[in-house]
């Protein structure tokens, strides 16, 4: 038995008593074939980065869990034909699984790069792609950007953008 | 003379390292935006290694990442706008 992990996005007009119904129901499907289910981690609602069946934010959770295959088919049959959920996505449990925007691990990254403020006017170093490669802010790949990116992307995606 | 040899070469290509590699990432989580967002062009773009200067395997991972945050509607498939 593997451990999995499933997220779905429910539509943002459910109340708390659908969520947690949702996530009973999970629970069954895993206890029905012999599963059990390690976690629930309810991420509250969210915005989408793009709207999904005309709504923009989403009531996201993710449920870890040890099961055998044949539950993970019938959980993504049951979300398919649920109305009330937007995605869901089953893989392989990896990672921290709480909410994203809570992780103490961003707060160091941030205070990491600290004054990244003001490279606002980098001008026309991106022009023709509409891209800022951001890698972290080595000055080599901005370099390399500037110089060979630039040149190699002309043509290539100038005109599509904008 | 040294110096004209440099001058007339259109530029020194230098080696980029891996920055995953550097701070011993072991495995790029699609639940981790932070890093994602870091990850794609502010068009939405997976940004290429020949700029991020990613390792193969990294790279392989990043866009594997990218992909699955995408269906879950965490980061865009396009944006069509600056942020």
């Amino acid at each position: 038995m593997r451990e999995y992990e499933t997220v779905f996005i429910l539509h943002p007009q459910v109340d708390d008593a659908g969520i947690d119904r949702e996530i009973e129901a999970v629970s069954q499907i895993v206890a029905g074939g012999k599963g059990e289910v390690s976690g629930v981690y309810k991420w509250g609602r969210r915005r989408l980065a793009y709207p999904i069946r005309k709504v923009q934010d989403g009531v996201y959770t993710l449920i870890r869990f040890r099961a055998e295959p044949p539950v993970l088919r019938e959980i993504d049959r049951r979300f398919k034909m649920n109305e009330s959920i937007l995605r869901h996505l089953t893989t392989h449990a990896s990672g921290d699984p709480t909410a994203p925007d809570f992780r103490s691990r961003d707060r160091r990254d941030r205070g990491d790069r600290g004054d990244r403020g003001d490279r606002g006017d980098r001008g026309d170093r991106g022009r023709g792609r509409g891209g800022r490669f951001d890698d972290d802010g080595g000055d080599d790949a901005d370099e390399a950007f500037g110089r060979e990116g630039r040149r190699r992307s002309r043509g290539a995606s100038g005109p599509r953008d904008e | 003379m040294a110096k004209t040899v440099k001058k007339k070469s259109a530029r020194v290509p230098r080696r980029k390292v891996c920055k995953l590699c550097l701070d011993r990432v072991e495995q790029i989580d699609y639940k981790d935006e932070r890093r994602l967002m870091r990850a794609i062009t502010d068009r939405g773009k997976i940004v290429p290694r020949r700029i991020s200067g990613n390792c193969t395997p990294h790279q392989a991972q990043v866009t594997r990442a990218v992909k699955r945050a995408r269906i879950l509607a965490m980061i865009p498939f396009v944006a069509d706008s600056y942020r």
